[in-house]
């Protein structure tokens, strides 16, 4: 058990695994540079801070190691040597050792690791050889072996530059708990530093070269057919395009597989962040985790902790009640702060949930009201009104704290969100609770769309939007004040003419020529008018950003198979786009500008 | 600012291959076939660095290293040898006529760029 301030000891692990990480570069520039003095010097230099930030802590055994691997480094620096490869080559396996000490002591463990011996021997026996002048034969290596070389080596062992902090400082009892936290949040954060690569299993690999084994034998079919093509080879030709198809999407997916990883890497840190926010705030929470192993595109997990953050601070901060508060209306005095994630479709959920005291409706209100972003005498619903926590500057926060309460943050969150074709929305119930639910396509490099047409422009329609479509009777059709509704299954819902959205020349006006695409996108639901259906697409998503900046009601655009260009919509921030014009609810848009890509 | 290369090898193969590798990460590349013409070319040309071969007519790598090294020290000019094979006797022979590193085939593209990297990042723009 290792007895050390645990901050100190996460500290050490993450600069020793970047001194580890650089230790190894160099040894990979010896190999093509082997007397390179500033390679060398760096190699020194970062085993000498190993060892003295191990002695600090008094991680003795590692500290005893690298101790030798630095005084071989000392060597080659001071007499020039050479970096034979037998010297690199020992070298590694110390690095390999020292690896191993980190991951024990990780493990709240300081000893010596196995196979730490046989390295040891390795590096006293480069550096006897070291000592002989280069063109001599190589030492026999039984000389070095010999058990004498040996005592007198581990007799040089040092003892640390510092006591135990210890002896100084006594530690408090709860000190070992407090190391299997902070243990995997420097963990968290190392996964971060390497986010620019992506382990995968063999096996998964295996399937992509057998699969792409079967696309080229198939491909190799359809040429051999087409090279020598008579129509009564049609159907076999179809039947192996079929397959091609089936191949082709199989790879799609299991490529994008590749990509995902379990949100339990961010998931992790949320044990340090909730213990740090609960202990600034003088409350008592614990933590539930659910569907950690839940997996999302890497890009998007690494984009969601931050906004994840901001959430489970301020359930903590704001959320959650003080313990007195709690008592007196019947609550256990620990707060339950909840993170949950979930698959359901082509989505991904997550939850960050309190059972604390719920969004004040009256005083979020009150205070859009007092903003001007919610015109007096109108009565907006709920969702409405929780919708104003996510606006620039809002916040309901009656004293500022170190946490939260600037009113910066919430509209960031909802941003980062957008960013990443995600949804957040709000439940709420005062006296109980509020729980944040976070809604993420699987993956941002792909999607399914429905093909729709609007005069002579094609659009796609993410499928996970859609609900259904149809040609409405005159009978489904009517007017709720000055709102175009068409009933669906019962209900009415507001009718959006994509035509009049986009500003396009139209060929159907009249919606019983037209077709009702109902969209919902998990709070609101509407029916989009469009001239036709065309079909249903697998399409990779181009951003349109880099050339046309953001377009509101565009999600990015695709290439069909004709090789032309079609505009991915956000479905349902179309709804949105004809409120704004009308002048209701939220404040109005600039104009809004599609980007001519009929010309392209 | 791109760093120019000298490649001094009797194999045309290699010396595209290698050309290919090197001004696709922005270097600029001058060939020579031999060490005479390595040599002529380092005096009339503004060169920072040199891979050479080993075993080559008339004059070997170690010996047009020598000759280098009468007129450009280590520091100014890095020096490396490509060979199929880098024991540690061709190494030490390699330091004593003052190269300052092996590239060992078959190259390993990032190995070849982390060395020059380096080495290039100390010498002084002439």
């Amino acid at each position: 058990m290792i007895d050390v301030d645990p901050e100190s000891l996460a500290v050490f692990l993450e600069e020793a695994d970047e001194l580890i990480a650089d230790f190894e570069q160099c040894l990979l520039l010896l190999e093509t540079l082997p007397d390179d003095r500033e390679v060398i010097n760096r190699a020194f230099r970062a085993a000498h801070t190993i060892k003295g930030g191990a002695g600090m802590l008094a991680l003795n055994p590692l500290a005893a190691f690298t101790h030798e691997l630095e005084t071989l480094l000392d060597e080659l620096r001071d007499k020039q040597l050479l970096c034979t490869q037998a010297i690199i080559e020992a070298m590694l396996a110390s690095s390999d050792i020292i690896k191993a000490h980190l991951d024990l002591i990780r493990d709240g463990r300081s000893e010596k690791t196995s196979g730490q011996d046989a390295v040891l021997g390795r590096i006293w026996k480069v550096r006897a050889e070291g000592d002989m002048p280069p063109e001599a034969p190589p030492a026999p290596s039984a000389v070095v072996l010999a058990p004498g070389l040996q005592a007198v080596c581990v007799a040089s062992t040092p003892t640390p530059v510092f006591q135990p902090m210890v002896s100084v400082t006594p530690v408090p009892a709860e000190a070992p708990a407090a190391l299997e936290a902070s243990a995997p949040a420097a963990e968290g954060h190392r996964n971060e530093a390497g986010s620019a690569s992506i382990r995968v299993s063999i096996e998964k690999v295996d399937q992509l070269v057998n699969l792409v084994g079967e696309l080229s034998i198939t491909q190799a079919m359809i040429g051999e057919l087409v090279q020598d093509y008579s129509p009564g080879k049609l159907l076999t030709l179809q039947e192996s395009v079929a397959q091609l198809e089936r191949h082709c999407r199989d790879l799609q997916q299991r490529v994008l597989n590749i990509r995902m990883v379990p949100v339990k890497g961010v998931f992790e840190r949320f044990n340090r962040v909730v213990r740090d926010v609960a202990a600034q705030a003088g409350k008592q929470v614990s933590l539930e985790i659910h569907g950690e192993e839940t997996e999302l595109d890497k890009t998007v997990v690494e984009k969601i902790a931050d906004p994840l953050t901001h959430l489970v601070r301020n359930a903590v901060d704001h959320g959650l009640e003080p313990t007195e508060a709690r008592l007196s209306a019947g609550k256990p005095a620990k707060g339950l702060l909840k993170l949950s994630a979930y698959q359901k479709g082509a989505n991904i959920f997550i939850e960050v949930q309190d059972d604390g005291r719920g969004l004040d409706r009256a005083r979020i209100l009150q205070k859009g009201r007092e903003r001007g972003l919610v015109p007096e005498g109108r009565e907006p619903t709920d969702d409405q009104v929780w919708d104003l926590i996510f606006q620039p500057g809002f916040s309901t926060a009656e004293k500022v704290t170190n946490l939260s309460g600037r009113g910066v943050g919430m509209d960031v969150v909802r941003r980062n969100i957008d960013d990443l074709q995600g949804k957040v929305s709000i439940t709420t119930a005062a006296g109980q609770g509020t729980t944040f639910r976070i809604q993420l396509p699987l993956t941002l490099a792909m999607m399914d769309g429905l093909v729709v047409r609007v005069g002579k422009q094609v659009f796609l329609l993410p499928m996970v939007a859609v609900i259904s479509s149809f040609r409405p009777t005159a009978k489904q059709l009517g007017r709720v004040d000055s709102t175009e509704v068409v009933e669906v299954r019962g209900v009415y819902v507001p009718v959006v003419r994509l035509y009049e959205v986009l500003a396009l020349k139209q060929r159907v006006t009249e919606p019983t020529n037209a077709i009702i695409v109902v969209i919902d996108d998990g709070s609101r639901t509407f029916g989009l008018m469009v001239d036709e259906l065309m079909g249903q697409l697998q399409v990779v998503v181009k951003s349109l950003e880099a050339n046309y900046g953001r377009v509101k009601g565009v999600a990015g655009a695709t290439i069909l198979g004709d090789g032309q260009v079609a505009l991915i919509l956000d479905a349902p921030s179309l709804l949105g786009l004809t409120r704004d014009r009308g002048g209701h609810f939220t404040a109005a848009p600039g104009p809004l500008v599609i980007p001519n890509l009929e010309r392209a | 600012m791109s760093a120019t290369v000298m490649i001094v090898d009797d194999s045309v193969t290699l010396r595209r291959l290698l050309r290919k590798e090197l001004e696709g990460s922005g270097y600029r590349v001058v060939e020579a076939p031999d060490g005479n013409t390595a040599l002529q070319q380092l005096a009339t040309e503004p060169i920072q660095l040199v891979i050479t071969d080993l075993n080559m007519d008339p004059m070997n790598g170690f010996e047009l290293v020598r000759r280098i090294r009468e007129t450009r020290p280590r520091e100014s000019l890095p020096v490396l040898f490509l060979t199929t094979e880098a024991g540690d006797d061709l190494k030490i022979k390699g330091k004593s006529v003052g190269a300052n590193g092996w590239l060992v085939k078959p190259l390993v593209p990032p190995r070849l760029h982390a060395a020059l990297t380096h080495l290039l990042s100390k010498v002084s723009p002439a």
